[in-house]
């Protein structure tokens, strides 16, 4: 009787647990789910517009691969309206079978307007949801982010994924704009200074935009996505814009070159490019300094490169040459961060990070200068040392320019 | 007479220490000089164990409540005694609690919480019968799954390009008032001074040479390892968002990306606060229990189903997340100190001023006698 008794407890919590662990609440059927792999916020008639790229699982399948004349979009793309994001987003489901599904979203691209507004509560909802990620990439656009969505990318299926590779490629390989995930906006907008950049992305081209299936079937296309200038935000506001060559600058102060191709002219000040190294690896080293009352901020720039194109009349095979060519290199950097300096600076907008790294060296100094930062930011001059080494030549020595003229005499 | 091994202790303080806390932002208040704040705390609790193991080395074979009674008499110690069981229960009911929100928020949005609740104190109530030397044994297990997990993801996270060295600058810029602030009394009491427990479970053990030692690493490592654990969180998210995080860590693992596989971790964080605290509330679950049994002086399971009935009950009287968390860190914070720093202070005092009537051999033997006369009776 005893051991009966006591199986039967030692069988009721097991029992209990089974029944318990199935979990049939949080079930999620993956064919009751719509995957979004992009979505855009923008403001319209004092109204959030939410809008999705949901991908279509059956045209991205395998076996559609080859295509067949009347194939079917890859992704279709859909807008609610309402007074906050979320209610926008519940909206999803008076018009949807499925349920969206944010896990998979690659990119955020934001309309003009809901940037001037404000996008605060668009990072709040990203910081409290726990299924949509925090990095995400975010774009601006110049018109509504739907346009954006609604281009179809050629050689990717998924549109939302191809944004994000074209970001993380000219991230990697050039380095004029970097990609700007939702943490990181999170972080900079919060950060000392209240600045933050973000890249834009926009149609280009006139004519039909490539919605339709049918526009990939030409071998070139009349408007394609593209990445350009550089938004800039006062907290969670967008206030400007930055030119590409601006974002270059910046990025060279901020030490967040990674690799790059770093064009120069032959002599120093003209504008006509004539020769470019590939820059390998650079370290920028950002240093707040005190002199006479007067803050100075002093970057010093250490990289290695290696020459790609020599259109100068300058023999690299020689030390001379190549001494000659870093110091053109380096004059480059240095107009370009100088560049980038004078715009922020007209702006007074501190996307340099001068205020962070002022705060870290010295916080007492920092107290003093948080209220009127803004007006102390122009003010600050930047002092540069570029020491660019150029390792490499490549698989040539002189330039066949001038071995032609060589020739020629 | 159960009986655990050494080893199993210090087992037992790392994941009972680790619990939840790597999850939490401790000592927000600090912004990015958290970390300090830990370690002062962390220095102000190891004094605190020193203090327990003094305490318990005039005893060893006695645990919190035969102490309190040997300190202050039967009747004021079987006074603190239930006041200790209460608050044993507390502690647990807010891991319990945790538990139920945690897996809410992260991931069973729509499963009933007390669904949760109810698999996690049954699982909880099940180790407990089984005896403490059942629940030992899983912890050795569990232990390296753990530390293992932590490292897996720490690797990942500096894989993943995502830490800042210069995120924890500038170091103690408002100098060390707010430190200290953030340290006490709310770190100390939360985690670390919770070690209060284990003054229930060393007369369990075989062999009690250089239990000292052992409780003292196993101590140092786990508070080291969670200075670390906040350095990183720092380091990753910087002050705002860590500070403002329900739970950093999982923020931090949520952007580690590595070779484009390497994505969207959190449920393995999620299974290490599962883990961990599920331990923490076992171990406070089984105090409180044992320590009602004893006041009782009863050897049935029954103390087991009422503590466990009573958790279970109590996790609910919080109406949300935000009263639970105020709860917590206003309200909780100012009599923890009462359990966890004055009365073991006060047997302290008692047990020093009592030391010429009852030097240590002598009390071993009689405190053997009376075991004895428990086990026989």
């Amino acid at each position: 009787m005893l051991i009966k008794l006591r199986i039967l407890t030692k069988s009721f919590p097991i029992l209990l647990l089974c029944t318990l662990l199935t979990g049939c609440w949080d079930r999620t059927e993956l064919n009751k789910i719509g995957i979004t792999s992009a979505t855009s916020i923008d403001w319209v008639n004092n109204h959030w517009q939410v809008s999705y790229q949901l991908v279509i699982p059956q045209s991205i399948s395998s076996q559609s691969a080859m295509g067949t004349s009347n194939q079917q979009a890859p992704v279709m793309v859909f807008s609610t309206v309402g007074d906050s994001i979320q209610t926008a987003i519940q909206r999803a489901s008076l018009e949807m079978p499925r349920t969206l599904f944010f896990a998979h979203n690659r990119v955020m691209i934001i309309g003009e307007d809901a940037a001037r507004k404000g996008i605060g509560q668009l990072i709040d909802n990203y910081l409290r949801s726990a299924t949509s990620r925090e990095t995400v990439s975010v774009l601006i656009t110049r018109g509504t982010g739907r346009k954006i969505l609604e281009q179809l990318v050629p050689m990717e299926k998924i549109p939302g994924a191809a944004i994000q590779n074209m970001l993380l490629n000219e991230d990697k390989h050039n380095s004029d704009l970097k990609q700007v995930m939702v943490y990181q906006l999170a972080m900079s907008m919060s950060g000392d200074s209240g600045y933050s950049t973000v890249p834009e992305i926009f149609i280009a081209g006139r004519g039909v935009e490539s919605t339709n299936v049918e526009e990939l079937k030409s071998t070139k296309a009349e408007t394609k996505l593209k990445m350009g200038r550089l938004a800039v935000f006062k907290k969670d506001q967008l206030i400007g814009w930055l030119s590409l060559n601006d974002g270059f600058g910046i990025n060279w102060i901020m030490n967040r070159i990674d690799q790059t191709v770093l064009f120069f002219s032959c002599t120093p000040g003209s504008k006509h490019v004539q020769s470019a190294v590939h820059i390998i690896h650079a370290k920028t080293r950002l240093k707040p300094t005190q002199q006479n009352g007067q803050w100075v901020m002093k970057a010093d720039v250490q990289a290695t490169a290696q020459l790609i194109e020599n259109g100068c009349d300058i023999d690299p095979s020689k030390r001379e040459g190549i001494k000659a060519l870093e110091k053109l290199a380096n004059h480059a950097v240095t107009t370009s961060m100088q560049d980038a300096l004078r715009s922020t600076q007209a702006m007074k907008a501190d996307v340099l990070g001068f205020a962070t790294s002022i705060h870290k060296k010295d916080p007492k100094a920092w107290k003093q200068m948080k209220e009127n930062w803004d007006e102390i930011f122009p003010q600050i001059p930047l002092e540069t040392t570029v020491n660019i080494s150029i390792e490499r030549l490549g698989m040539s020595s002189k330039s066949f320019v001038d071995i032609l003229k060589g020739k020629q005499e | 007479m159960e009986r655990i091994s050494k080893f199993q202790l210090a087992m037992m303080i790392i994941l009972f220490q680790i619990g939840s806390t790597p999850l939490f932002a401790l000592g927000g208040k600090a912004k990015q000089d958290s970390w300090l704040a830990m370690l002062a705390a962390a220095i102000c609790g190891l004094f605190l164990l020193l203090m327990f193991l003094f305490i318990q080395r005039r005893a060893p074979d006695k645990d919190l409540i035969g102490l309190l009674r040997l300190c202050f008499g039967n009747i004021i110690g079987n006074f603190l005694g239930a006041a200790f069981v209460l608050y044993f229960a507390y502690e647990s009911m807010r891991n319990v609690r945790d538990f139920g929100e945690i897996t809410t928020i992260t991931l069973l949005t729509s499963t009933p919480q007390l669904v949760i609740m109810l698999i996690v104190v049954v699982l909880a109530a099940y180790a407990i019968c089984m005896g403490i030397e059942a629940f030992c044994r899983v912890v050795e297990i569990l232990t390296p799954i753990v530390i293992c997990s932590y490292s897996a993801l720490v690797i990942l996270i500096f894989s993943s390009n995502l830490v800042k060295l210069d995120r924890l600058l500038p170091i103690m810029e408002n100098g060390p008032v707010p430190v200290l602030k953030a340290a006490f009394p709310d770190i100390v009491s939360f985690p670390f001074g919770q070690t209060v427990v284990f003054f229930m479970l060393y007369k369990l053990l075989y062999n009690k040479k250089k239990f000292c030692r052992v409780s003292m690493i196993a101590y140092s490592s786990v508070a080291l390892f969670l200075i670390l654990m906040n350095m990183l969180d720092m380091m990753v998210l910087g002050p705002t968002l860590s500070g403002e995080s329900t739970i950093p860590f999982l923020q931090a693992v949520q952007l580690i990306q590595v070779g484009d596989f390497l994505e969207r971790l959190d449920v393995f964080v999620t299974l290490l606060l599962f883990l961990g605290l599920y331990v923490k509330l076992t171990m406070f679950y089984w105090a409180s229990a044992y320590g009602l049994a004893e006041l009782l002086g009863t050897k049935s399971k029954l103390p087991i189903y009422g503590v466990g009935a009573v958790i279970f009950a109590t996790s609910f009287l919080e109406p949300d997340y935000t009263y639970h968390v105020w709860l917590g860190i206003e309200v909780s914070v100012k009599f923890f100190p009462i359990f966890q720093v004055l009365i073991p202070l006060m047997m302290f005092v008692a047990i020093l001023i009592r030391k010429p009537h009852s030097p240590p051999p002598l009390a071993d033997t009689k405190s053997n006698n009376i075991m004895g006369e428990e086990t026989i009776g």
